[in-house]
């Protein structure tokens, strides 16, 4: 059986493509708030990191799902691109509710 | 057979459509990835982050609509002279709110009132001007999505809407994938719907006007600053 390891639709290709914006807005998003994170409102810097990686996290996650669903994608990376992506949807939006779950 | 005439017109250097289609798209998703990301240290960082928020939006509208001027000649289309309208009704709402909000006057309302309805005439000035480039390209436009990854915009469109006022309210930016899928359906599968093109700039409409608004303030002069 021959496994496909790059994307075969297009749909895979835009998920990989905002997979990728997913890791570079995490890591920037990091990299400027690393200097807050010793002050009292250190909650809210857990907000911020959630917030810049969870748009483009969702994206991948859901056009991801849209190829294997619906366009025939099996490919390895479209796979683990889509559960990574969903994994990092799934954290950053727990980072972002625990930071507002006290005021609910 | 036919003979080659050379042409009197002298040769224009021209951007092609299909470059300045791409950086519409690219600009596109700048602007929405930065405008996520939080900005640095007042005030350099704000500055930086909302320039180029700002900056990545106007220059991304101008390049899609530069596109498709390019492509079709000239959008002399009904559709196109609606678009134009409520754009126009867009930034007078703006102005007017520039003007009317000095430091000490008391309204009724607050800005984001016509902040927010600036926001709506954006979004249908916005969906539009799509509208009026799929009937350039000749195309059959339909209301409901034709593809399922535009089915799937439409889904995300409205889970941000019910998120928005619920509580949990905090996990909107989440629907943000409601852009990307429609970009993905309208781009790559030919999704020629209009709630694709609603999916495409209802929540980007409201984000770039809302920082766009930061954006002034940021040199306007406040009392007591």
């Amino acid at each position: 059986m021959s496994l496909a390891i790059t994307p075969r639709s297009a749909a895979g290709r835009w998920s990989l493509l905002f997979a990728g914006i997913t890791v570079l807005a995490a890591l920037v998003a990091w990299i400027i708030l690393l200097p807050m994170m010793d002050v009292p409102s250190a909650a809210w810097v857990w907000h911020a990191l959630g917030q810049a990686c969870v748009g483009p996290a969702a994206s991948a996650t859901a056009l991801g799902l849209v190829g294997i669903i619906h366009y025939r994608e099996r490919s390895v990376l479209t796979w683990a691109t889509t559960t990574g992506a969903f994994a990092a949807a799934v954290a950053a939006g727990v980072m972002m509710y625990s930071a507002v779950a006290q005021y609910q | 057979m036919a003979i080659p005439i050379s042409s009197p017109i002298a040769h224009r250097p021209a951007l092609p459509v299909v470059w300045l289609s791409r950086t519409a798209v690219v600009l596109f998703i700048v602007a929405m990835t930065v405008a996520s990301i939080p900005f640095g240290e007042p005030p350099t960082g704000e500055v930086i982050w909302a320039t180029v928020v700002v900056g990545s939006f106007v220059l991304s509208a101008a390049t899609g609509i530069a596109a498709q001027v390019r492509k079709h000649r000239v959008a002399r289309t009904r559709l196109g002279y609606w678009a134009l309208a409520f754009f126009i009704l867009s930034a007078a709402i703006m102005a007017a709110a520039q003007v009317l909000f000095t430091p000490g006057a008391q309204l009724p309302v607050t800005p984001d009132v016509f902040i927010s309805t600036a926001t709506y005439a954006l979004t249908v000035s916005a969906v539009l001007f799509i509208l009026a480039a799929f009937r350039a390209d000749g195309e059959t436009i339909r209301f409901l999505p034709t593809t399922p990854v535009g089915w799937w915009a439409a889904v995300f469109l409205v889970v941000g809407l019910v998120l928005a006022y619920s509580p949990w309210a905090v996990l909107t930016p989440a629907a943000g994938a409601a852009p990307a899928l429609a970009l993905a359906g309208i781009i790559s599968y030919r999704d020629r719907s209009v709630l694709a093109a609603i999916a495409l700039v209802a929540g980007p409409a409201q984000l770039a006007l809302f920082i766009f608004t930061f954006f002034i303030n940021l040199f306007v002069l406040h009392p007591g600053a």
